[in-house]
């Protein structure tokens, strides 16, 4: 059971291709390359145009500023501060996720009849977009006409905290299904191995099944870690930034930089926002591969 | 060490029956092989008593205990897994050390109560079967790191260092190729003998069964067909079933009717082989199989339709050239025996160490053919019976195997040393009485026909 599969250590010894088979090799790949040269490479070779430029105050003209403009916006409280919420938001989701994910999941690995009516319940999450997910929490914890009546979204201490609920109530049903599809490739026969050594259910759990589901974390943690620092849909909806700019994010601070005037400031915010994320990621994977059980046999 | 007793024992999956009221009897310090082909209940068997499955009907005991409702770690067993069932992310020492991390167990020199081992107790427990298996330089490693063979020598080590009165073996040899399985084979028996722990092995390989087995319990359609050592079971198969599955290449089997005419026979297209009395079934045997084979098979009568068995190697072949220059009787005196059936060569298939003739059997009684035509100059080959032939009669299609001229084919084993008659020739087999078996045809029971001899003469 592998969600990425590292390449088997024969083939980093490369083998070289002769030229025809380089042009075919380079052919196959090449559709890829355009797309991703015209949606990806091109806007961020745009970016970092935009990056080193500032606009005059209305907007209507730009300079080159070079990296300067670099460290007056990453120095700044505004780029600080939103990126500390946004670490926040990570820190708030990404543990609850797992929990949540395997929680839900453990219960629902059995072979239970009608089980899958609750898989199909736990799942529903990953079919609603976060616009609407967001709309029904906002909906279900209103203070007048909420079932959850709360004012949490309204106190600057706990709005972050509040609209991050409704991101780990979205995330419910992505966790559930990797975390579920991850403990259906654990093999029964490692369970019942571990129940005859003399392990009761939940030795065997910690033993057997967390070890062997730990590419499912790592998947999970790199994936939700992003969802983490990328949330905008859910503040916009929820509370637009406040109160009092308590979950004023990284990318509702980008959003708003989105004037004509601010364009190179929102540029720089977006490569802060980029190379944060790249490094989370790269931390995670590797803190976390060296711990983590690929493949079994 | 303990027996372990299936008594009345039944497991249903809905309306599937995966084992069929099954009592049996494991003793003591007994490597018992439970043999069948997939899918006949024998690992749901295993299962049970490892208490991975609960059963259905029926009790369970390990020693004298009743374990219907005992916890699979409390039974105090050992599995060894078909897929060895390896923790795939811990080394080879943490994987054979996962028992006694788990279980609470007897202490060397310590009377009394059991309790769980402490580091060191447990690190010198795993470095004595490590070095009993040859595993001592593999600790480190994990389990993707081994080979095959020693991925199961590390099961075998789990399953051993927790000291199980019990060890149950589902299949541990399917995934090793031919010459380690062989190997390995070898060394599970070796353990065996070393331990003296009880060992329950289900295997669907008959070799298996039969090179290692203190007894073999033949199972097929989740009920037990035959319980026995190797040689009773092999020798005396209490059914059909048995006597098909055993034995390489199977029995060979013929369809035939029972005729009293002129003494105790089988019918067989046209014609008659004498069954004279034997000592046969009064060898020693498994006493409750074949009494309760004997209570349903009734009488031995005229046109009762049977099977004739006969294991390869108890048959003996004479060429169409002696047949021709003399005559059945000939025959007869080269042989020791009377001529039981005449058939012609349709193949032969030549193996190094031995060669496997399949006669295609005719319907004429023996010399009553014409033995010239089919078999050509080189073909008459003089079989003589003092080689030791090794003669192997084929099942082929024994479904209408009465019929005359249908293709009821027989096998028959030639050591490396004989030369092969060649295909079309005219040969006639023998086969000491002894050897030959009878089963009822709508039961599939073996019948004993020299108990029922001075009945039958008789009338």
């Amino acid at each position: 059971m592998t969600l990425w599969t590292r390449a088997p250590a024969s083939t980093s010894r490369r083998r070289r291709f002769s030229g025809k088979e380089a042009l075919i090799a380079y052919a196959c790949l090449l559709p890829s390359i355009v797309v991703f040269a015209v949606f990806a490479y091109y806007p961020l070779y745009a970016l970092v145009q935009e990056a080193l430029r500032q606009s005059n105050s209305f907007g209507t003209a730009s300079r080159y500023v070079g990296f300067s403009q670099f460290s007056s916006v990453l120095s700044s409280g505004e780029f600080l501060s939103g990126l500390a919420h946004s670490a926040l938001y990570v820190v708030f989701t990404v543990p609850v996720g797992l929990v949540a994910g395997t929680v839900l999941a453990v219960s629902a690995h059995r072979r239970l009849r009608g089980i899958k009516i609750f898989q199909t319940i736990f799942t529903s999450t990953v079919a609603t977009s976060t616009a609407v997910s967001s709309v029904i929490f906002f909906v279900l914890i209103n203070p007048e006409v909420g079932i959850f009546r709360t004012n949490i979204l309204n106190d600057p201490r706990w709005a972050l905290l509040g609209v991050s609920f409704s991101s780990m109530w979205a995330n419910l049903g992505l966790c559930f299904i990797i975390v579920l599809a991850g403990l259906q490739a654990v093999p029964d026969e490692l369970i019942e191995a571990a129940t005859l050594d003399g392990f009761g259910a939940f030795r065997r759990f910690l033993r057997v099944t967390l070890p062997l589901l730990s590419p499912v974390y790592l998947f999970l943690i790199v994936v939700l870690s992003v969802f983490g620092f990328q949330a905008y849909a859910q503040i916009v909806v929820l509370t637009q930034g406040g109160p009092a700019g308590a979950t004023q994010t990284l990318v509702y601070d980008i959003f708003n930089s989105q004037t004509p005037n601010l364009q190179g400031v929102g540029a720089v915010m977006s490569l802060g926002l980029l190379v944060v994320t790249a490094m989370a990621a790269a931390v995670q994977f590797s803190i976390l591969q060296r711990r983590v059980q690929y493949g079994t046999r | 060490m303990a027996s372990v007793t299936l008594d009345d024992v039944t497991k249903r999956y809905g309306e599937v029956v995966a084992v069929d009221h099954m009592s049996l009897a494991v003793e003591d310090g007994e490597l018992m092989v439970l043999l069948g082909p997939s899918g006949c209940g024998k690992t749901t068997a295993l299962r049970m008593i490892a208490g991975l499955e609960d059963a259905t009907e029926g009790t369970i005991r390990i020693g004298d205990r009743v374990v219907n409702d005992v916890e699979p770690r409390h039974r105090d067993v050992s599995m060894v897994f078909q897929n060895y069932a390896l923790y795939p992310h811990l080394t080879v020492e943490k994987n054979i050390a996962s028992p006694l991390l788990a279980r609470e167990m007897h202490v060397d020199g310590e009377d009394g109560a059991v309790r769980k081992l402490s580091r060191t107790e447990r690190k010198e427990r795993v470095n004595d079967v490590a070095r009993l298996l040859g595993l001592e330089s593999l600790l480190a490693r994990k389990p993707s790191a081994l080979s095959g063979g020693q991925r199961q020598r590390v099961a075998l080590a789990r399953a051993i260092v927790a000291r199980p009165k019990v060890f149950l073996m589902d299949e541990p040899l399917s995934n090793l190729d031919a010459k380690l399985r062989v190997q390995t084979r070898g060394e599970i028996v070796d353990l065996h003998q070393r331990l003296g722990t009880t060992i329950i092995y289900v295997t669907h390989d008959q070799v298996e069964a039969l090179t290692m087995a203190n007894r073999i319990a033949l199972i097929e359609a989740g009920r037990l067909q035959q319980v026995g050592d190797p040689q009773s079971v092999y020798d005396r198969p209490a059914n059909l079933f048995v006597a098909r599955f055993l034995g390489t290449p199977p029995m060979n089997t013929v369809e035939g009717t029972i005729t009293t005419t002129g003494g105790l026979g089988v019918r067989i297209g046209g014609v008659t082989v004498s069954l004279p009395p034997t000592p046969g079934d009064s060898r020693t045997n498994d006493g409750k199989t074949e009494a309760r084979a004997s209570a349903s098979v009734g009488r031995i009568e005229q046109g009762r339709p049977v099977v004739l068995g006969i294991r390869s190697e108890h048959l003996q072949m004479l060429g169409g050239a002696m047949q021709e220059g003399g005559s059945s009787e000939a025959a007869q005196v080269a042989s020791g025996f009377e001529p039981l059936l005449t058939g012609t060569v349709a193949h032969v298939e030549w193996l190094g160490h031995e060669s496997l003739v399949t006669v295609a059997i005719g319907s004429g009684p023996p010399g009553a053919r014409d033995g010239g035509t089919g078999s050509g100059a080189g073909s008459s080959v003089a079989i003589t019976s003092s080689m030791p032939t090794d003669a192997v009669i084929g099942t082929g299609d024994s479904e209408g195997g009465d019929v005359p001229g249908s293709r009821t084919t027989i096998e028959v084993r030639l050591g490396a040393d004989e030369q092969s008659p060649r295909a079309g020739a005219t040969v006639t087999l023998f086969a000491d009485p002894r050897h030959l078996h009878l089963f009822d045809l709508a039961s599939g029971q073996r019948l004993a026909w020299d108990t029922h001899l001075q009945a039958a003469a008789s009338r």
